[in-house]
């Protein structure tokens, strides 16, 4: 017997969503290089480029709490991997007895205390772990909200970048590339966070 | 439909075996299950793969009260031995699987805890059931590295797991071998393969040529019985196993 397509819809969203972590996660260490470039050539740059040399400071930060979301994110997917697959492994059980309970009366053999108790018990733990997985989805949902949230600030801060850039004296072309990069590899985990938000939605 | 069919009965004392499934998936070898029982309590010998568990609990269940099943016998680790043993533990999570040492930590990757499982030494062991002393014997190699068959001195039968199996067309289904130079033709190339030395299958040969056996009980095909247990073990030792070519 195979999973079901619910279980192999379910994990391969999940191996997705990992991927899509580890992609923003390697885009979280880019964006940390590139502001710390930024915050010295604020530095270089002097008094014109204090407000820019701030706004890399909070990028730095934002990319912190990023990763931290992104660590949760994970850790939630993974256990409902490991949930997902439970669940696989006694739907598979649940319908060994089911065919059992069959056979068992197409050979007129009542149904027994005992095979009633396997049966009783195998729906009782089905119940248990849909709410299980719903709980786990819910607090996937939570998290992913969380992280859109952090990469809206991220955005805002990528477009004040680019005003503050502009005002950095002969410093203001360079300023507004890494302006502009920031904003680019906002675009690029905004565009993860989507892809996330697409295979997770579904996940119930 | 596999039907469970009484080969020895001696007063509370039976050898069940539930055997040839028609309706089988083609892709999943048949097998042979065997029950024995004596009084208030059986053990079930190769309790066969998860797929045909449905089949079998089905059939054991038309000849006894499967909850008198107390422990399995496993005589290796094979799928098409032993995979169904979660869904036995389903309907008796105290029930204990008696298999060789070798595979203790293999198995549980089908089911079961630390205290599903009583391993058995290389020596083989005394399995009890009610008042009699079942005896495992070794068969290490034949085919698997950790192997062991079962005797019942008092039925004198062995249950003796792959070897002695052939792979009969279908219509060729007797529970016993009636022909036996035909039969045994569809069970030489299985052990040329399966059965890896020539060493252990000659110990064996020795080591059952000793016991008194009435009837040979084989995990695929035909039971072999009266002059015909005989005439398989030596048809065996001359074998020459290990070979890939039959």
């Amino acid at each position: 017997m195979i999973a079901s397509p619910f279980h192999n819809s379910a994990l391969s969203r999940a191996a997705g969503v990992n991927e899509d972590i580890k992609r923003i996660i390697a885009i979280a260490f880019r964006i940390n290089l590139m502001a710390l470039n930024a915050i010295l050539l604020a530095r270089r740059a002097g008094a014109v480029a204090r407000g820019f040399g701030v706004l890399s400071n909070e990028l730095r930060e934002f990319i912190r709490a990023l990763e931290g979301g992104m660590l949760e994110l994970r850790g939630t997917t993974a256990r409902t991997v490991t949930a997902v697959s439970d669940d696989a492994c006694q739907r598979r059980t649940h319908g060994m007895i089911e065919r059992t309970d069959q056979q068992l009366r197409l050979r007129g053999i009542q149904r027994s205390a005992q095979v009633q108790s396997v049966i009783d018990r195998q729906e009782l733990g089905a119940e248990e772990r849909r709410q299980d997985i719903a709980l786990l989805h819910k607090a996937l949902m939570a998290s992913l909200v969380e992280v859109e949230r952090l990469v809206e600030f991220g955005a805002v801060l990528a477009r004040t970048a680019k005003i503050e850039g502009a005002y950095g004296g002969e410093f203001a072309d360079s300023l507004s590339l890494v302006a502009l990069q920031f904003g680019q590899t906002i675009e690029d985990i905004m565009l993860c966070v989507k892809s996330l938000r697409e295979r997770s939605g579904g996940a119930e | 439909m596999k039907t469970c069919k009484t080969i020895y009965a001696e007063g509370d004392h039976r050898w069940l075996v539930v055997a040839r499934d028609p309706e089988r998936p083609g892709y999943v070898i048949d097998t042979n299950e065997y029950v024995i029982v004596k009084g208030a309590e059986a053990v079930l010998c190769d309790p066969g793969g998860s797929e045909i568990f449905p089949a079998v609990f089905s059939a054991v269940s038309a000849e006894l009260d499967p909850s008198t099943i107390k422990a399995l016998f496993a005589s290796h680790q094979d799928p098409d031995i032993v995979s169904s043993l979660s869904l036995w533990l389903e309907f008796n999570p105290g029930l204990r699987c008696y298999v060789s040492w070798l595979w203790g930590s293999f198995i549980p990757h089908f089911g079961g805890t630390a205290e599903t499982f009583i391993p058995i030494a290389d020596g083989g062991m005394t399995i009890g059931l009610g008042d009699l002393d079942l005896v495992a014997v070794p068969a290490h190699f034949l085919h698997s590295s950790g192997n062991f068959h079962l005797y019942d001195p008092k039925a004198r039968i062995l249950f003796s797991g792959d070897v002695g199996a052939a792979l009969l067309p279908a219509d060729q289904n007797g529970l016993f071998v009636e022909d036996f130079d035909k039969h045994i033709r569809c069970a030489e190339g299985f052990h040329r393969r399966w059965m890896g030395s020539n060493a252990a299958k000659n110990a064996w040969c020795d080591r059952v040529e000793a016991l008194q056996i009435d009837m040979l009980c084989p995990q695929h095909g035909a039971i072999y019985q009266g002059a015909d247990v005989g005439r398989f073990i030596e048809w065996f030792r001359a074998l020459q196993v290990g070979v890939l070519n039959s």
